[in-house]
């Protein structure tokens, strides 16, 4: 493994993370409007307080997926950090749970695609 | 083992880094003016809203901070290129090093950031629905 081999993921996660941080805007976006509604109408539409918990499902499904993105981008800069000092066992150990994290992320990414997407 | 090109790995990534950033804040700002005018305008609820923009302060606070040792560790990233360019390398590898961590600061902060990033939304929902829709 080279000192830079970690760096092919950067860019991926950085672009990801920038999705994350767009669908979640969108979901918080929405939740503020259906309460604004909720307040005013009264709590009684159930048609929305049914969208509101799955978008609050949502969010919390994004959450852990910014939070995975974030971990392994932060364990890619560590291994090349370890390469760099020179404990290169450490350095591949921890850039492959780095990628295990990656894929965790988009597992998430992937369900809230399939379970969620249909639910609009 | 530190060639010329090795610190340019993580220019693309500090700025793509620096554009989420800056995307978080901007949002963060404009929900705490939609707040606060709305606040002003309708007079009650100031608890809720009051917490709220407690914890979005916060947020807006720690993005700054995460800007700020990003732009850090990408000024000791070129530092770092420059000194290699002169074949100072023992020097130029510790600048590296010293912008990796800093680099892994602003990810470590940015990490809590979305740790505490529904706290927000959970303060409004609360006026709203009850229990089943918190957010953890």
């Amino acid at each position: 493994m080279d000192i830079i081999t970690p760096s092919l993921l950067f860019s991926g996660i950085c672009l990801l993370l920038g999705a994350y941080n767009s669908l979640y805007l969108s979901l918080a976006s929405r939740i503020r409007e259906i309460v604004d509604i909720q307040i005013k109408k009264g709590n009684r539409n159930k048609a929305e307080k049914k969208e509101l918990q799955i978008y609050v499902k949502r969010i919390k499904c994004l959450k852990r997926m910014q939070l995975l993105a974030v971990t392994s981008l932060f364990l890619s800069t560590l291994s090349i950090f370890f390469v760099l000092i020179g404990m290169y066992i450490w350095g591949k150990y921890i850039f492959a749970i780095s990628i295990i994290s990656f894929m965790v992320s988009l597992f998430f990414a992937i369900k809230d695609i399939i379970f969620y997407g249909k639910k609009i | 083992m530190l060639t010329l090109t090795t610190p340019a790995v993580v220019f693309s990534t500090i700025s793509l880094l620096l554009l989420a950033y800056t995307n978080r804040f901007m949002a963060i700002s404009s929900v705490i003016r939609g707040l606060h005018s709305r606040a002003r305008d309708e007079g009650k609820r100031t608890e809720v809203v009051k917490s709220q923009i407690d914890n979005l302060k916060k947020r807006v606070n720690i993005i700054k901070n995460m800007q700020f040792f990003a732009i850090l560790s990408l000024f000791f990233c070129v530092f770092s290129m420059f000194l290699l360019f002169f074949q100072e390398n023992f020097i130029g590898e510790i600048l590296f090093a010293f912008a990796l961590i800093l680099l892994m600061i602003s990810l470590a902060l940015s990490a809590w950031e979305i740790k505490i990033s529904v706290e927000a939304l959970n303060t409004q929902l609360s006026e709203c629905i009850g229990e089943e829709c918190y957010l953890d």
